[in-house]
């Protein structure tokens, strides 16, 4: 991979940023009393932090979205900001408040409270499958080293080591403190690339010149089929682990609503933003990889000062991911196992010390992961694929069906639907044509884990409650 | 309709966004000290 060259002033700033965020990892550790200070700040969450803390950690995968816009223009819109808005806002509006005043503090609590213990046991799994950061610490080593040209691992461990500094000292405090930096510098990053951009090589016309006209419709050169599963994939958010904590650690029940469609138009204004930054990339550098087009077109417009700016921002939509992960993971080991099931008398003290050992061991999985798996966007996809299919109808059942429900049909339904969709991912594995998976029936491996999960749940749920 | 505007217009509002939120964020942390 080529290295970028960036001058001295601009590798300060991205230095600055790094000394910055351990700084304030050191700092908030005082402000740590109790063990929901370290789990969920204290439930003190207001508007402003709520905000930034979830459009941050949500944002995570910026080299994929790059790479999506630079090969097919603004498919990337729809299917990675369109459709999950729509998820967002029947989250905001149905789910949020619920959460919060639930008083909880992670999923597997939610579905200990719908059905039992045992559906805590495994949901904790699917959990912690979801929220490893292996694809983001993978992110990190591809952008350090088109920064400054070291191998992959040297970054990986560089910023792991720094987000579990931080993350252990201050717990969620340390996360949210830091995501607010890592917010302001990647949304200001992101959106100073468009005007220099604009100024550089013209309006739209220069794009409508130089990219093919697929790269203007919303569906691009895509088929129906591979849209529509990004759709279902949107349906994450429903069960997302750090949506759930961001709401139970909020101040009050009006943050969650307005915190989340407050996120949307940040979201929006900034998926404009790397929409067209990656179509800017093709029509500009159209024999760039795709991979790494973002940041290769960024260093290319932007003048110094600022493109140590955007690299700064850069690494922190990574980081801040990873931190929030990693804390996430490390909740599973020491709320859900260690603290529901192995000890339950368990002291305040001993529950933080095996968060600390967790945040250690979900980063030490994620680094191996990281080395294993070669592609970030398929780790994404086989992670959401598995995840969702066992979490999604066991949650919504839980939220939404009024009658009685049975632990064995949560349980059924968790069993089958990630089963199914690991056979469908399986098949399509072993069935590769020019390196794209075929799958059984022709069906994207989502669907029919989520079908498979819905019917057992029903039938089990209809069978076990008679 | 001029996209280039619109598209310009789009970052801007998100930059100045950006402050008037962590002005509201940095007033909160010292009302909170």
């Amino acid at each position: 991979m080529e290295t970028l060259s960036l001058s001295s002033v601009d590798y300060g700033i991205i230095v600055v940023y790094f000394i910055l965020i351990i700084i304030i990892g050191y700092v908030v550790k005082r402000r740590v009393r109790n063990i929901t200070d370290y789990f969920l700040a204290g439930r003190r969450l207001t508007l402003p932090i709520f905000v930034a803390t979830l459009v941050s950690t949500w944002y995570g995968g910026i080299l994929g979205v790059g790479e999506l816009s630079f090969n097919y223009g603004m498919v990337n819109w729809l299917t990675q900001g369109f459709f999950w808005y729509l998820s967002y806002l029947f989250f905001a509006f149905f789910l949020a408040n619920r959460i919060r005043r639930s008083g909880l503090f992670t999923v597997p609590d939610q579905l200990e409270r719908f059905y039992d213990k045992r559906a805590r046991l495994l949901g904790a799994f699917f959990n912690f499958i979801m929220v490893t950061p292996a694809p983001y610490v993978l992110s990190l080593g591809v952008i350090f080293s088109l920064i400054f040209g070291w191998p992959a691992w040297a970054g990986i461990l560089l910023g792991t080591l720094v987000a579990v500094f931080y993350t252990l000292r201050g717990g969620f405090l340390g996360v949210i403190y830091t995501d607010f930096i890592q917010f302001f510098l990647m949304v200001t990053g992101v959106a100073l690339v468009i005007p220099f951009a604009v100024s550089k090589f013209g309006g739209i016309s220069f794009l409508k010149a130089n990219l093919p006209a697929t790269h203007f419709t919303l569906t691009g050169e895509w088929t129906t089929q591979m849209i529509l599963v990004w759709g279902f994939i949107a349906f994450w958010t429903l069960v997302d682990p750090s949506f759930y904590q961001r709401c139970y650690a909020a101040k009050d029940d009006k943050v969650p609503k307005r915190g989340i469609l407050l996120a949307i138009v940040f979201w929006g204004l900034f998926d404009v933003c790397t929409t067209f930054t990656g179509m800017y990339a093709r029509a500009a550098m159209p024999t760039i990889d795709p991979l790494t087009a973002y940041p290769v077109f960024a260093a290319a417009v932007l003048p110094i000062v600022l493109k140590g700016l955007f690299f700064a921002g850069l690494i922190a939509t990574v980081m801040s991911t990873i931190d929030s992960f990693t804390f996430l993971g490390a909740m599973n080991i020491a709320h859900d196992y260690y603290k529901r099931i192995i000890n339950p008398k368990a002291s305040e003290k001993s529950v933080m010390r095996v968060t600390k050992v967790g945040i250690v061991m979900t980063a030490l999985l994620a680094l191996v992961l990281a080395f294993f798996f070669e592609s970030v966007v398929s780790m994404w996809y086989t992670i959401g694929t598995i995840g969702i299919s066992a979490l999604l109808i066991p949650m919504l059942a839980g939220f939404f069906y009024k009658g009685k429900k049975s632990g064995d049909a949560a349980l059924a339904s968790m069993v089958t639907g990630s089963l199914t969709a690991i056979v469908w991912l399986a098949y399509g594995w072993v069935n590769m044509v020019e390196g794209w998976p075929t799958y059984l029936l022709g069906l994207e491996p989502l669907y029919p884990g989520l079908a498979v999960s819905l019917v057992v749940f029903v039938v089990v749920n209809a069978w076990r409650t008679r | 309709m001029n996209y280039t505007a619109l598209l310009l217009l789009n970052s801007y509002v998100l930059i100045i966004a950006v402050f008037i939120l962590s002005y509201f964020f940095l007033r909160d942390v010292l009302k909170d000290r």
